[in-house]
């Protein structure tokens, strides 16, 4: 029964109103919610198991920063948060599209800015209140297991914060932007599009302009972060700080707070201004449908009509386009179906502005076809750079530099604390010879149309290359590169830089005095005969040094010449793996690593005679040769592949011995060894078959060793192979098929 | 307007579109402070669509609505003092007539609990019943119940009596002429039925096609025409009677005559003709329409449903 005198607090009362028409929405927020949050926390506390014959609590895993999060828990908080502002606010909007709650609302005696004020707090709070009612509820839950566990349980009440203030302010956003939309149209249905386009638009515009970019544009390496993408959207905000955690968690929130309360601030605006009889109309007209029309022609243009071009085998690039703009069109005019419910009254002026729409999509296109304006051949004069970071490493890409800035540190045995660190997968170069090779080579790229394709024969790698100019500027590009041997002579003048040198090869800057290579392992090129020489029996600081200037007076195309025979290995064990491991590194270094050294290492060759290591100089004996067409032990070092070889103590894990391949007898094989490489050039794709040394014990154990390579072409004419050539390729040049589990057992 | 009554509620120039119609057209209006508006005219005329600018649903293309000078649209204290009830009722959903009462008390300052429980004791309404599950009549009802409880000074009704049985019609009316007589209140009733606004009316105004085509006070409005029957066992020349006849019907030796000008002094012209017997008839709202729209030579038709 109604007692209370009338009430001058008109906002609160209207609020009140609107709290209670929610309290069914929120009763069932809250039973999903505690379904999907507490409860899976809740079983998680008391699931035990046996530890050293002990009960033990099992640790609880959680994927929230907060730590209350169990299993499912992150993927109920993401869709409840999302998907309850999303449709709630969609259901609070309803009134704005009813004629009769118009009449009802714009009558009352508030201002529209009160009105819709009060319906995004009424339904921000009945998304919030039940939600933070749950997540209180599980860190209250991780509060009693923390006393039952203390050395178990971990959740963070700071992370919880955080956690709720992101989904406080993703949802405000998103309710917002439903606001928004809902202020420039007629309908729920038209409030859901275009709300939805709203929320999607940067990422889907960024995403398309990526792709085309990516996929039309040679050279193109602008690849958008993770992060960046998940603050173009609220939906993706918090969704993408549960995947990367960070501080540019701190960046989104601000800017979608801020951007939350201009949009509000627009939304009020807007609403005022909104004429009452839009309600039910459709919506043709307004910024927001032209937005919504553009987006959708401009991505289901580009996206439909390059897809159809793929499929229909589209030969040329005018053909591309006129696909493009057909299609654009014709998502035009799907739209214009779907926001004008049919063609009926559709004017003119709406036929144009599809075909400048269209045009403006083609237009696009055709600026990605031709180059992107110049984008494609630009190549900086060295003298305007200050340097170029190149992810490539040259003929030592195989050796880690360890990067003391990179460190992380983790819980190892006896809860000891160990460290681990990001190696550098780039060179930055800064010298003028350096600069100058690097635009050479990359002058080289930009002049063959095939580079930037990610497909075709002659694939030298990627290569990223990131320049900055003297003013400051940064230029990036990526290539897929395709050439012969005048980009390769480019690779090597390149590497051969005496810069280069010094940011890669691991003994450029070597010292006896500080050598970490107390032991160095050797082995034949079998990798059967392999030994260790010690500093207390050889004098492993002269091998060090020997191969030092052997290394150093190597010239990278002798190092990718086909015909370069590999001798022998040595794995340089390096103490500062150990040693870093425990304690922090103060300054980068290299790990351990291993050498092919060749016939023109003279001074390492000597040095080994010398010691009397002559056996491991020549092929150790081999009995039979596994043949397969998956890579086994095998490593990429700038433009060639090679075995590797990890040091006495590491067993050679032949990944033959797991694959589908066929055991020839050394007669069989001979022939074949007379065709193969010692290296074979790095495309990046299985095109040699793998001929692995094999050793058969007399209890009849294989022992696998390295192995050397046999192209494919080769490999065809070889009557022997020839099954197992049809088996792996069919009639494809590369990429063996997958043989399934079945037919390898029966194997 | 009537000499010396002040103007409370006032439309200059009011031009309200919708895409391409205009609904009203430059429409100028004056409703005095107590008094019970009627507004008539055809479906499509823009009743609802002049409510709706009195009352700040809609903002005008062009022209003004204001309350004491003040524009309405987005005035809070304004729109305190009128209260809309619009054709097509909308209620928050699930309330119920208590609900309905609690949020219409949060909104007006003027809203009385001690009229609403008088109220429920009037209107035959369950109030703690969802008003989802009233018939259109009982909604209506509620409606109107809330509408009262709020004392505005503005009541604004759109088609008040629709679907109401002919007792709580009544009832209503009486309602509002209490409220009238009690309080000031100014009272706009929408109707496409000119027989349900007659017994109710001080001013009438008839909208068409967007334009206020006359507004009179009821009163006036009767008085500029008569309706008489007089019998004759000779033929008459009414052409030459003298009389400004609007409407005739001959029946025999009946003739009924509707004339612009009073009953006295045409009844002294019929008396002029010897007739068999000569009488005044009471007017029907729905006559004095058909005269005044005669003289502004609009057809009438469509609004004598």
């Amino acid at each position: 029964m109604i007692t209370a005198t009338s009430s001058p607090d008109r906002f609160g009362s209207l609020l009140r109103g609107l709290l209670r028409k929610n309290i069914p929405n929120m009763v069932y927020l809250a039973l999903i919610g505690f379904i999907g949050i507490p409860l899976p926390y809740l079983l998680a506390m008391f699931r035990r198991w046996e530890e050293k014959g002990q009960w033990v609590y099992e640790n609880i895993n959680t994927a929230d920063r907060g730590g209350l999060y169990v299993g499912i828990a992150v993927g109920t908080v993401c869709l409840l948060w999302l998907a309850g502002s999303f449709i709630l606010a969609l259901s609070g909007v309803g009134y704005m599209h009813n004629r009769r709650a118009v009449d009802l609302y714009h009558s009352l005696p508030v201002t529209r800015g009160q009105l819709l004020l009060g319906h995004v707090l009424a339904n921000f709070l009945t998304v919030a209140l039940p939600m933070t009612a749950n997540t209180l509820l599980t860190a209250v839950l991780a509060g009693i297991r923390h006393g039952m566990t203390p050395d178990r349980a971990a959740f963070r009440l700071g992370g919880v914060a955080l956690d709720l203030l992101g989904w406080y302010i993703t949802a405000f956003a998103i309710i917002v932007m439903v606001y928004l939309a809902a202020t420039q149209v007629g309908s729920t249905f038209d409030t859901f599009l275009f709300s939805g386009v709203f929320l999607a638009a940067l990422p889907v515009l960024c995403l398309t302009h990526t792709v085309m970019c990516q996929s039309y544009l040679t050279g193109w390496n602008y690849d958008m972060k993770w992060q960046i993408f998940c603050v173009l959207t609220p939906v993706l905000t918090m969704i993408g700080s549960y995947t990367t955690y960070g501080e540019w968690l701190y960046a989104a929130m601000a800017i979608w707070l801020a951007a939350g309360v201009l949009l509000l601030w627009a939304a009020v605006r807007l609403y005022t201004r909104r004429p009452s009889e839009r309600a039910e109309s459709r919506c043709r007209e307004g910024l927001a449908a032209g937005v919504f029309r553009f987006i959708a022609t401009f991505v289901g243009g580009l996206g439909f009509g390059t897809l159809f071009g793929m499929i229909s085998g589209a030969d040329s690039r005018g053909t591309l386009l006129l696909w493009i703009a057909v299609f654009a069109l014709a998502v035009y005019f799907f739209v214009e179906l779907i926001l004008g419910r049919g063609f009926k009254g559709m004017k003119r002026g709406s036929v144009i502005m599809g075909a400048a729409m269209a045009a403006v999509t083609v237009l696009y296109a055709g600026v990605l076809f031709t180059g992107g304006l110049g984008f494609e051949k630009r190549v900086p004069a060295a003298e305007r750079l200050a340097s170029v970071t190149l992810d490539y490493r040259g003929r030592y890409n195989n050796v880690y530099l360890n990067e003391a800035e990179r460190l992380h540190s983790y819980e190892g045995e006896n809860h000891g604390i160990y460290y681990s660190y990001g190696s550098a997968q780039k060179v930055t170069l800064r010298g003028p010879e350096a600069l100058k090779a690097a635009a050479a080579l990359h002058r080289l790229l930009t002049e063959s149309d095939k580079n930037g394709m990610n497909s075709g024969e002659n694939f030298m790698g990627r290569l990223e290359l990131e320049y900055t100019f003297n003013d400051g500027r940064v230029m990036k590009r990526v290539y897929y590169a395709y050439g012969d041997d005048t980009l390769l002579a480019a690779y090597a003048a390149l590497e051969d830089t005496p810069e280069f040198q010094s940011r890669t090869n691991p003994l450029y800057y070597w010292v006896a005095e500080e050598s970490p290579y107390r032991e160095i392992d050797l082995c034949d090129v079998t990798g059967f005969n392999k030994t260790a020489l010690t500093e207390t029996d050889h004098d492993t600081a002269a091998l060090v040094a020997a191969l030092r200037l052997d290394m150093l007076a190597e010239k990278a195309m002798d190092y990718y010449d086909p015909e370069r025979r590999t001798v022998c290995y040595l794995y340089l064990e390096s103490e500062l793996d150990e040693r870093y491991s425990r304690q922090p590194a103060e300054k980068d270094f290299y790990s351990s690593f291993t050498v092919p050294v060749g016939e023109s290492y003279t001074h390492t060759l000597e040095l080994l005679r010398e010691w009397g290591l002559e056996s491991y100089l020549t092929p150790a004996e081999w009995d039979s040769m596994f043949v397969t067409a998956w890579g086994c032990d095998v490593v990429g070092t700038g433009r060639v592949i090679l075995p590797v070889w990890y040091g006495v103590e590491t067993e050679i894990f032949s990944q033959a011995a797991y694959e589908a391949g066929i055991l020839l007898s050394r007669e069989e094989a001979e022939p074949l060894l007379a065709l193969a490489d010692w290296t074979y050039p790095n495309t990046g794709s299985d095109d040699c078959l793998y001929l692995s040394f094999v050793r058969t014990a007399e209890d009849g154990t294989k022992t696998y060793g390295l192995p050397m390579f046999l192209p494919l072409e080769e490999a065809r004419r070889q009557p022997l192979l020839r099954e197992y050539m049809a088996e792996q390729y069919g009639e494809k040049l590369s990429d063996p098929e997958t043989v399934d589990a079945e037919t390898l057992e029966a194997r | 307007m009537l000499r010396g009554e002040r103007v409370m509620l006032r439309a200059e120039n009011l031009v309200k579109r919708f895409e391409d119609k205009t609904a009203l057209d430059g429409l100028n209006t004056e409703i005095r402070r107590g008094c019970i508006y009627g507004l008539v005219g055809p479906n499509g005329s823009g009743k609802s669509t002049l409510m709706r600018l009195m009352c700040g649903v809609y903002r005008p293309d062009g022209g003004r609505v204001t309350l004491e000078g003040e524009d309405i649209f987005e005035n809070i204290a304004a729109k305190d003092r009128i209260l809309y009830l619009s054709d097509d009722l909308y209620f928050p959903p699930k309330s119920t007539v208590e609900d309905l009462a609690s949020f219409y008390r949060g909104l007006y300052s003027g809203f009385s609990m001690e009229t609403y429980h008088k109220l429920c004791g009037c209107f035959p309404l369950e109030i703690n019943k969802p008003l989802s599950t009233f018939s259109k009549g009982m909604r209506r009802q509620a409606a109107l119940l809330a509408a009262l409880c709020c004392h505005a000074d503005y009541l604004l009704l759109d088609e008040a009596f629709d679907g109401l049985d002919p007792v709580i019609r009544l009832m209503v009316k009486k309602l509002l002429a209490e409220e009238i007589a009690e309080r000031g209140t100014t009272v706009m009733i929408s109707s496409h039925n000119l027989r349900e606004l007659e017994d109710l009316c001080d001013q009438v105004g008839l909208l068409s096609a967007g334009r206020l085509l006359f507004e009179k006070d009821l009163d006036v409005l009767k008085l500029g025409f008569c309706r008489v029957q007089a019998a004759y066992d000779h033929p008459v020349d009414w052409a030459a009677a003298g009389l400004t006849i609007l409407d005739k019907k001959e029946r025999g030796k009946l003739v009924s005559l509707l004339v612009r000008g009073t009953a006295e002094d045409t009844l002294a012209v019929l008396e002029a003709q010897r007739p068999l017997f000569a009488e005044a008839l009471p007017m029907t709202l729905e006559e004095v329409f058909i005269g005044e729209m005669e003289a502004v030579g609009y057809d009438y038709s469509n609004i004598l449903s």
